[in-house]
């Protein structure tokens, strides 16, 4: 590390938010992929204009950036892979306001997912994106992967749910894109074209979250089928009656193999499952209950439950809810891709993710969003097994040709990191990257803010 | 699928790129008096169109950008689905690719999103005069930039949409409208009141000292509001004539601003009649007087822009700041380093 760029980075921080102890260091390095690098630096703002110029002095010393908020991404994408330096948002933690009246809050980057919905539940309300982490991970993260959760099949992902950013680009600029209203784009939207780019083409300083209110209940209902086909024209004839419901959720026939060992209640001739919450109030709630229930009743239809109560709502989720612990017991270090293919290839994806789990003898566990085509497909390897690691590898080199095949996307909501980078060019011609180059080059013409991730190289 | 129409016009874009010609972009034209007129060759793309795939299963239906938006939308209601951001359509030639372009939605914005919201993916014509495609046919994608959103509200200045998908969503089973006798600052506060509460109101107009509202949902949902609301009930002719603006607030031969406020703004101190819309978030007004409508929504957090004018404007949309023009500008570099398409439409030098 050049030294005059350490007392560049001193003349902005004070001590105690500069780390160069190489044990604190480490912490800072590891995402949840099975990734880890070293950063030369780790610097940790307590304000905009901090990040501001520690952006420029990266820019003018053509430093590398990493920006973290809690790295519990699973792609890589905090790693910092070309050392240099890396910002964690883990002091710029405040709500700075909470607008009731015109139903949207205003965060620094560090703050919870949790932490919002705490705060917007105060006054009624809830913002959309409900990833599993929710507890721990920060809303800067949400915004730099355009994560989701089971909601989005009814209220989209951060994209959807973002009024307005406050952002450094690459060259130590700040930019504010969006506005504190509905509509809230002047000239080019460059709102969402920073959500989801994975801290490549500027850092998020504050965000401005549009907040929806919350249903009076809801109700939780499960059904289970003869077959995935069967499941998947569920799916669709749910998401054509008029009221969509706010998670419609599935579990292929190995999920469920895994549940019922656990001691779930699964009758053995299920082969798939669906859980879906639908909500409202009082009668109308009921009537959007029935109207779902109508929709799932498909030829292969096994068996309906529907949980009138939160405690009965829980014992529903406690299926699914087993599921993760039941697959981390087999592979602690499973590789977990989500793919997105147009619902009615649910079941030509499973069958072939089937056919490459006997080809490779890999475990492949699947489940996910139905509503929106969004599965989670799980491999539970063994990473201490080389041989298994390399046949993995191809297998799901095979299994990204099998979704874009099927007319799918590599990624719904966990992006792209390091870990699919080299397959986006599946999806994406040399075209269409080279043009991606081009708008990161216009960022961030020193390509320092978290080179190597998400574009393959041209 | 033949697809001569847009080899004629990726061969009309290289030739534009040859001789560095501006190209002047358009398919049905009806959107002509939004944003500064184009000096270039004229590049009409109302020939490149039909619908290429709908499945109404999959909620998705891709387009050639020259279809008629009245055929799409005849096409959708066969299967009881629809537009949810309810495009404006200035007559019957007004285009999908022309709705995406201005990035213009209606009366149940505030409810189901913007057009933006709905763009899962487009085929275009890049700067470079290539053809090249982004997002895709699913709900949710992840991998690489936003591009299509990016095409959404660019009013042609980033490249030539070709095909477009588009996320549908079925008709609402039940529906009914409401009207409210009260003062502008009341109806605002009430429909701020209630948009904060699970209520399925989809749309809301505040003019003449009153307010109407829209519901959408399942009947018993629908009645249910209803109960909780009052009001008296309506026909619901008023939402299309909203949507497409034939009403005669838009049809005066004065300029008409349009206002994006924070929903709670208090009543706004301007002289003439205003009609407010997406629960207080889209506020339209007549103003030909001194005052600065730029820096009057700016000092109140939103944006305005001149949406018709009687004549030439210096400024049609608010006005950026110097750091956010130059990624702008730098954005339009990455996409159109000639600046052949569409160059001024939005601001200069984009």
């Amino acid at each position: 590390m050049d030294t005059a760029f350490h007392k560049a980075i001193k003349k902005i921080l004070p001590a105690q938010q500069i780390l160069t102890d190489e044990a604190e260091r480490l912490t800072y390095g590891y995402d949840n992929s099975r990734r880890h690098a070293l950063p030369d630096i780790v610097v940790l703002p307590h304000t905009e204009r901090q990040v501001a110029d520690i952006v420029k002095a990266c820019h003018d010393f053509k430093v590398p950036l990493t920006a973290r908020g809690r790295g519990t991404g699973t792609t890589g994408a905090t790693v910092p892979v070309r050392g240099g330096l890396v910002m964690s948002f883990e002091q710029m933690n405040k709500i700075i306001n909470m607008d009731a009246a015109n139903r949207m809050i205003t965060v620094e980057p560090g703050v919870t997912n949790q932490q919002v919905q705490q705060a917007a539940a105060e006054h009624g309300f809830f913002w959309a994106p409900d990833p599993t982490s929710a507890a721990f991970c920060t809303v800067g993260g949400n915004l730099a992967y355009n994560s989701a959760g089971p909601r989005a099949v009814k209220y989209g992902s951060c994209r959807e749910n973002t009024l307005e950013l406050r952002a450094v680009t690459g060259t130590g600029e700040i930019i504010r894109c969006g506005t504190h209203t509905t509509k809230g784009v002047v000239g080019y939207d460059l709102t969402r074209l920073i959500i989801g780019s994975e801290g490549t083409l500027a850092i998020i300083t504050q965000a401005t979250l549009k907040l929806l209110p919350k249903a009076e209940s809801k109700y939780t209902l499960k059904f289970t089928y003869n077959s995935m086909d069967a499941a998947a024209r569920a799916v669709s004839s749910i998401m054509a009656q008029p009221d969509t419901p706010c998670a419609l959720e599935f579990m292929d026939s190995r999920a469920l193999q895994l549940i019922r060992e656990n001691g779930a209640d699964i009758s053995a001739d299920a082969a798939a499952l669906l859980m879906v919450e639908v909500e409202g109030r009082g009668s109308a709630l009921q009537q959007a209950a029935d109207a779902v229930i109508q929709a799932a009743r498909v030829e292969g239809h096994l068996h309906t439950e529907q949980a009138r109560n939160a405690e009965e709502a829980a014992q529903i989720w406690q299926a699914r809810k087993q599921l993760s612990p039941s697959l981390r017991k087999i592979a602690p270090k499973k590789i977990n891709e989500d793919v997105v293919v147009p619902v009615s290839h649910i079941p030509a994806l499973i069958n072939g993710l089937n056919q490459l789990s006997d080809q490779y003898r890999i475990p492949i566990v699947n489940f996910g969003h139905a509503g929106n085509g969004n599965i989670h497909v799980n491999l539970l390897i063994n990473p201490d097994d080389k041989m298994q690691m390399a046949s993995a590898q191809e297998c799901l080199n095979q299994v990204f040709d099998l979704v874009i095949k099927l007319d799918g996307s590599l990624s719904g909501e966990h992006g792209v990191g390091l870990e699919k980078r080299d397959f986006i060019y599946k999806e994406l011609g040399a075209a269409e990257i080279r043009l991606m180059h081009a708008i990161k080059k216009q960022f961030d013409p020193h390509n320092i803010l978290n080179a190597d991730k998400t574009l393959p190289a041209l | 699928m033949t697809d001569h129409t847009a080899r004629q016009l990726q061969q009309q874009v290289q030739q534009a790129i040859a001789e560095q010609q501006p190209l002047n972009i358009f398919a049905g034209n009806s959107r002509a008096f939004y944003g500064h007129p184009v000096a270039g060759t004229p590049c009409p793309v109302a020939d490149h169109q039909g619908i290429i795939d709908y499945q109404p299963a999959e909620l998705v239906i891709t387009v050639k950008a020259g279809t008629r938006l009245s055929e799409i939308e005849q096409t959708l209601a066969e299967h009881n689905q629809m537009l949810a951001f309810e495009p404006p359509a200035f007559n019957e030639s007004s285009t999908i690719g022309g709705c995406v372009a201005a990035g213009l939605s209606g009366p149940s914005r505030a409810f189901s999103g913007s057009v933006r919201d709905f763009v899962l993916g487009c085929r275009m014509i890049n700067g470079r005069g290539e053809i090249v495609q982004f997002g895709g046919q699913v709900m949710k994608n992840v991998a690489g930039y936003d591009v299509s959103r990016l095409m959404a509200g660019s009013l042609g200045t980033l490249g030539i949409l070709l095909d477009i998908s588009l996320k549908v969503l079925p008709r609402p089973a039940s529906r009914l409208s409401l009207k409210f006798d009260m003062e502008e600052a009341a109806a605002i506060k009430s429909i701020r009141q209630w948009a904060g509460q699970p209520l399925p109101i989809s749309a809301s107009c505040i003019m003449q000292e009153q307010l109407l509202i829209r519901l959408d949902s399942t009947p018993s949902a629908v009645d249910s509001a209803r109960q909780k609301l009052g009001g008296e009930i309506i026909d619901d002719s008023i939402w299309p004539r909203l949507q497409h603006q034939q009403m005669d607030f838009f049809q005066q031969d004065k300029n008409l601003w349009r206002l994006s406020l924070p929903p709670a703004t208090a009543p706004l101190n301007m002289p003439g009649e205003q009609i407010i819309e997406w629960h207080g978030g889209q506020r339209w007004i007549h103003h030909e007087g001194e005052t600065d409508i730029f820096a009057l929504t700016s000092s109140l957090g939103g944006h305005a822009c001149l949406y018709k004018t009687r004549s030439r404007a210096d400024n049609i949309f608010q006005p950026l700041d110097t750091q956010l023009m130059t990624l702008q500008r730098n954005t339009k570099q990455a996409m159109d380093p000639m600046g052949i398409f569409n160059p001024g439409r939005i601001y200069r030098g984009l």
